[in-house]
């Protein structure tokens, strides 16, 4: 083995601590999970290849910086503009991000089912309307008769309290 | 990475509108220059696209469980009318059988009774046959009706009648 090259041992630890998150932001910026999994394997190759000169304290950052520009040479790699097609991130498999550590995901969805019991009901009502059925702002304005501006602030709202539940992990 | 110069909800809120995809233009181009160099805007990314994926498991589970809910509920009002139609037929059932055991017991008595006095054996026939039509009329609707007895009985009576005749 190259003495230059991270030891597998220490490839396997960051996996197991990074992967979940680095394939959900992976995701995020390809919206095609197939895509996400090939761009978070470029990630830790080039992670054992030259993870050494990253400092412990920065490794995320540095994991996160190569993801990124992993899934930048992806995208361009593609022929077909992906903007047009891709879709919303988390319309995608769900189950995906589990396969890389399925006890944080359960912890996750956990966490963000406390969230929503605690969201008041018209906060939870944009939270399903927006991400559950998919639905645009102004759509949801429209159903549910209210200004297009109370259905963002309900959205913030609810999104601020549930990142908080997720921040406490 | 450089420093965030952006606030924490802001920053949240970008993400998630980069994760739902409606991020356009320089919006969406100034937030992917943001994310090569900020780890904070990473992270938020990274966590807009498992709250998301979360909410989706959370609706989903709740969307699959409520009509399960909604079925036992209408099962178990289903079964809870089909015993009380079940007890209703029994309680039914077990009345005519009351019924007829008591009409047999009084005819059976009346009989009895009829014989201990030495009545003569046509009274005691006409009383069995009248608690037999009755029992006939309540308990077996196949058995031969009344009216056909009655309109054999008075066919029988005029042969008799005409044989008497050419005696």
């Amino acid at each position: 083995m190259d003495a230059s090259q991270l030891d597998p041992a220490d490839v396997a630890e960051l996996y197991a601590q990074h992967a979940a998150e680095l394939r959900a932001f992976l995701t995020g910026v390809l919206r095609n999970a197939d895509w996400a999994g090939e761009a978070l394997q470029s990630t830790f190759v080039k992670a054992a290849e030259s993870g050494h000169t990253a400092q412990r304290e920065t490794i995320k950052g540095w994991l996160f910086r190569v993801a990124y520009n992993e899934a930048m040479l992806l995208r361009r790699r593609q022929e077909v503009d992906q903007r047009a097609t891709r879709k919303v991130a988390w319309q995608l498999n769900p189950e995906s991000a589990a396969v890389d550590s399925g006890l944080l995901q359960q912890e996750v969805i956990e966490r963000v089912r406390r969230g929503l019991d605690t969201l008041p009901f018209d906060q939870r009502t944009v939270v399903r309307l927006r991400i559950y059925e998919d639905k645009t702002f102004s759509q949801i304005a429209e159903e549910l008769g209210i200004p297009l501006g109370t259905v963002v602030t309900r959205m913030r709202a609810a999104l601020q309290k549930l990142n908080r539940e997720l921040g406490e992990m | 990475m450089t420093a965030p110069r952006i606030s924490a909800a802001d920053l949240e809120w970008l993400a998630f509108r980069y994760a739902a995809g409606e991020l356009q233009g320089t919006e969406l181009n100034t937030f992917e220059e943001l994310l090569a160099t900020d780890e904070r805007a990473c992270a938020a990314v990274a966590q807009a696209v498992m709250l998301g994926q979360a909410v989706m498991q959370v609706e989903r589970g709740a969307a699959v469980v409520q009509p399960i809910r909604q079925r036992s509920a209408r099962r178990a009002l289903a079964v809870a009318v089909c015993c009380a139609a079940s007890v209703a037929i029994a309680f039914v059932g077990l009345s005519f059988i009351n019924v007829s055991n008591k009409q047999s017991a009084e005819a059976a008595t009346k009989v009895a009774a009829l014989w201990i006095q030495g009545a003569d054996e046509d009274q005691s026939f006409e009383a069995i046959s009248a608690v037999n039509h009755e029992q006939v009329d309540q308990e077996d609707e196949d058995a031969v009706p009344a009216w056909l007895l009655a309109a054999i009985t008075e066919q029988q009576k005029t042969e008799d009648g005409e044989e008497m005749m050419q005696d």
